[in-house]
This record gives structure tokens, C-alpha cells and sequence, in this order.
């Protein structure tokens, strides 16, 4: 793919603020790393930030949505209601509140992730079966081990779900955060690019912010893996097993 | 090792519906001995599955009352081990945690419950298993270790709701003479739910059959076999007939159709 476009831009004489060589920003990707490394830092700060504060806030409540049938019904419409604001649209007043730095973008980053963490978190402990509840209440579990023991590991997975899809949103709460206005971070630099027609560079920015995206998700794959190594989407079966079963 | 008696008082259930109200459960009244293997048997939708729920406190009755050991059953009462039809396994714990887990909910004592764990685990052939996941294993598996995870704790009462109608009747059968092996070393009262009259026949002390919708307990039959029962006994004539007053009672109540004509009587 990358050669069809190399060979591609070569050939019909594509203009270098339109769409740049491949080679070019491959180049640009390490020449330009005293630039794009540190921008890269400062918004994988932001994005980190936004997301934790997003699960920290998320999964409590979550758990306080699930439990109470009375906060359910008094919180979940609002925190719905708010939900259907743009909040994209709510960047430049939040740049206003909040300044130009860290606190903006992480604001962002935390509102549009907040979400998926919630939903997912509440579908997943309200999934269990009756089957296992009505076990626990026979077995005279106490709501403290039901909970624990029972519930909260039965939902983890929708909650490494909900943790992924919100991790790309943070990336892009970031950066929208950026755009309205900053100092220092990728989004920053695609805009510096984007007015000096660098091309080259703006493709860069976007390569290392891909990047950052791709690890961010590997870093929560890997969390997963440890977490709920026993759940379904982690059996590896490429062979029928040998082991005998009766 | 103890058992209880189980009373059952009138026991009416009504589950409310957009369509009206449902009788699930109309007069209920039998009592079950200490020590008494009981079937319930009925076809689907008769029932069974709720009166066990009730027995168990997990649903309320609309109104009767049930008793356990002279104790009234007004909410889930946990003296008691329960298998359902799906073995309900943790899916993150081995075989031997999900066994303890019994235990750690009742705050028992953990070496003495591991030690009867390992004991029960291997009495029903997982001894090899026991650090394996549930999905490493096969469906009788998960129920033979949902089984000795009923056990653990020792109860007066068993309740089991169809515990082997998802398996294929070959483990179905192997399971029957398992289950008929644990409870004459350990006896205690057990209700079990199933819609074999076979099964039932072959397990119990008394088989309560059940009507159709609006359950109620059509006839109690009790079976005089001697124990252990085996599965060759299902070919005798004296099994056989028992099968057969059971068939006729079903067929009365319209839940099996008439013999095609031809059929010898």
C-alpha cells in the first residue's frame, strides 16, 4: 500500500502540500523527532489523565447505577441528558473555563470517554444470570462477597470493552482540545503543519499519533490479558486439544 | 449427617401478566420424610421448577406455606445445596475454588472444607480436573463439580432442578447412579425436579406427579425397589411396572396422547 502511494505520487505529479511521498515521512519521522516526541509526550499526558479520571468516575458510579434501583432512576437521566451534548462543542468553552494547558484537554479527553466506560461497566453487572445469584443467595453469600466474588469479576469484561472503544475517544478528545487552542502536543503540531502546507510533517504527527493510539490499546490489551485471562476471547485454539474429556 | 423434613401447605403461586394472571401453582400440599428422596415430575410448564424455587425461599409463594425442618421459608434459606440445570460454574475459578466457593461464602473452616472438597472431587471422577477452568471441561463435568460444590457444606437438603436434563442421556445415566452413590453414604432429604419418569423411578423413594398448568400434585407413587438401584433394573418387570402406572397417570391427564392402536397392551 505504501509503494502504490510512493509510486503514486511520483507519477501523476502530485503537488507536496497535497499529499506528500511516503519516503518523505518516513524521513520526517525521525528528522523531526526533537519536535514530534515531546508534543507526543504532553498528549499522551492529556489522553492518559482524561481516561483515568473517566474510569475512576465511571466504574463507581457504575456500580452505584446498578445496585439502586432509586439512584437509577434519579441519575441515569441526567447523566444521559448530558450525554447527548456535542462535547466537542463544549471545547472552546472549556478553554475559556479551564485555560490553554493540560486541564482543557484532559477535560475533554475525560468527557468523551466517560461513556462507553459507564454503559459497558452497567451492562456487565447487570448481565449476571439468575441462575448465579440465586446460587449466591442459597449459599448465604453476604453483599460484600456477592459483589466481589461474584459480580464484579462477571463484568470485567464489558469493562475492558467499554475501556478500549473509550481509550480511542480519549485520543480524539485530546486532540480536538488541542485544536482549539495549545502550546505543546501533537494536536498542536498537526495544526502548525497543517498552516505551513507541511505536509510531510502533518503526516508525521499523525503516524507518531497513530502510534500513540496503537500503544495506548496494547497497554490496555495487555491489562486485559492479565485480568480476565480465563474469559473466552482469550482461548487460543488452533489445534483440537489433545486432552481427553468425558 | 442429618436431614430435615419438608412440609408443603397449600401452597398457591400467581405470577401477574399482561395477558391476566398465571397460576403456577394451585393447593400444593405433600410432606416430605427426613431423609426421603422425592421426585417432582411433570412436563414443562407445570411448575416444578417453581415450587423448588419456592421450597428454596427464592421466590415467595402467593400464599400456603412451606416449612423446612418445622422452620418457615419466608426468604432464600441456605441450609440447603442447590444444582441447577445449568451447572452455574464461576468461569475464572479452577474446579477446586469453585467448590470452596461454598465454603468461603459461609465462612467455614478452609482446611477442613479443602480437605472434603479434594475428597468429593475425586469421589466424582474430576480429581485430575481440579485446577482446570469450567470451559476446559465437558457439560457433565461442570455439573458433577456443581454437585460436589452442593455437597461441600454438608446439608440436611438437596435440591436439585432438573440437574442432568442438558447432559446426553448416557452421562445422564452414568450421573443417576453417581448421584444415587453420593446420597446412600450421606443421606439426606432430596428433592429432585425432572421430566423422566424413568429418572424418577430409578432415584426415588416417592414420585410426585405433577398436572399440567395450574400445577398440582396429581398422585404421589411410591416406589418399592431395593437399593442400590442399578440400570439393568429398568429392564425388570417390577420397574417396568411402575413406569407403567406413571404413564398412565400423564396419559389420563392428557399430557401423553393414547397409544396408536396398534400397540401391544
Amino acid at each position: 500500500m505504501l509503494l502504490f502511494w510512493e509510486w503514486a505520487v511520483i507519477t501523476f505529479h502530485v503537488r507536496p502540500f497535497v499529499l506528500p511521498r511516503p519516503s518523505q515521512v518516513a524521513i520526517a519521522l525521525v528528522r523531526d523527532a526533537n519536535v514530534l516526541l515531546p508534543a507526543t509526550l504532553a498528549t499522551a499526558e492529556e489522553i492518559a489523565l482524561g481516561f483515568l479520571l473517566a474510569v475512576a468516575i465511571a466504574v463507581p458510579l457504575a456500580v452505584a447505577l446498578s445496585s439502586s434501583r432509586f439512584f437509577e432512576r434519579t441519575l441515569f437521566p441526567l447523566v444521559v441528558s448530558a450525554q447527548l451534548v456535542p462535547k466537542v462543542a463544549l471545547a472552546p468553552l472549556l478553554t475559556v473555563w479551564l485555560g490553554l494547558g493540560l486541564a482543557t484537554k484532559l477535560m475533554v479527553a475525560f468527557l468523551l470517554s466517560f461513556f462507553p466506560i459507564l454503559i459497558d461497566m452497567m451492562i456487565g453487572l447487570k448481565s449476571l444470570e439468575i441462575g448465579k445469584l440465586h446460587l449466591a443467595q442459597s449459599m448465604g453469600a453476604s453483599r460484600w462477597n456477592m459483589f466481589f466474588k461474584i459480580r464484579l469479576p462477571s463484568a470485567l469484561p464489558n469493562l475492558f470493552g467499554g475501556m478500549k472503544v473509550a481509550s480511542t475517544l480519549a485520543v480524539v478528545g485530546a486532540i480536538v482540545g488541542e485544536f482549539i487552542g495549545a502550546n505543546a502536543g501533537l494536536g498542536n503540531v498537526l495544526l502548525v503543519a497543517n498552516s505551513n502546507f507541511d505536509m510531510v510533517l502533518n503526516f508525521a504527527g499523525i503516524a507518531y499519533l497513530t502510534g500513540l493510539g496503537m500503544i495506548l490499546f496494547a497497554a490496555l490489551d495487555l491489562l486485559e490479558r492479565w485480568a480476565i485471562p480465563w474469559h473466552v476471547s482469550h482461548r487460543v485454539r488452533l489445534e483440537p486439544s489433545n486432552e481427553a474429556k468425558s | 449427617m442429618s436431614s430435615v423434613a419438608v412440609v408443603f401447605d397449600r401452597v398457591m403461586q400467581v405470577f401477574g401478566s399482561d395477558d391476566g394472571d398465571v397460576v403456577a401453582l394451585e393447593n400444593v400440599s405433600f410432606a416430605i420424610e427426613p431423609g426421603e428422596f422425592v421426585s417432582l415430575l411433570g412436563p414443562s410448564g407445570c411448575g416444578k421448577s417453581t415450587l423448588l424455587l419456592a421450597l428454596a425461599g427464592l421466590v415467595r409463594c402467593s400464599s400456603g406455606r412451606i416449612t423446612i425442618g418445622g422452620r418457615i421459608v419466608d426468604r432464600p434459606y441456605t441450609d440447603l445445596g442447590i444444582v441447577f440445570q445449568e451447572p452455574h460454574l464461576l468461569e475464572w475459578r479452577t474446579v477446586l475454588r469453585n467448590v470452596m466457593l461454598q465454603a468461603e461464602l459461609r465462612g467455614l473452616d478452609r482446611a477442613r472444607a479443602e480437605a472434603h472438597a479434594d475428597a468429593l472431587i475425586d469421589r466424582v471422577g474430576l480429581g485430575q480436573f481440579k485446577q482446570r477452568l469450567p470451559h476446559e471441561l465437558s457439560g457433565g463435568m461442570r455439573q458433577r463439580a456443581a454437585i460436589c460444590r452442593a455437597l461441600l457444606h454438608d446439608p440436611p437438603l438437596l435440591l436439585m432442578d432438573e440437574p442432568f436434563g442438558a447432559l446426553d442421556a448416557l452421562t445422564r445415566d452414568d450421573l443417576n447412579l453417581e448421584l444415587q452413590d453420593i446420597w446412600l453414604r450421606s443421606p439426606k432429604t432430596v428433592l429432585f425436579v425432572t421430566h423422566s419418569i424413568g429418572e424418577a423411578v430409578l432415584l426415588s423413594d416417592r414420585v410426585a406427579i405433577m398436572s399440567p398448568r395450574p400445577g398440582r400434585i396429581a398422585e404421589i407413587v411410591s416406589i418399592d425397589l431395593p437399593r442400590p438401584r442399578g440400570l439393568a433394573m429398568r429392564e425388570t418387570p417390577s420397574f417396568g411396572a411402575y413406569l407403567r402406572k406413571i404413564r398412565e397417570t400423564f396419559t389420563a391427564m392428557g399430557v401423553l396422547r393414547a397409544e396408536p392402536a396398534s400397540a401391544s397392551s
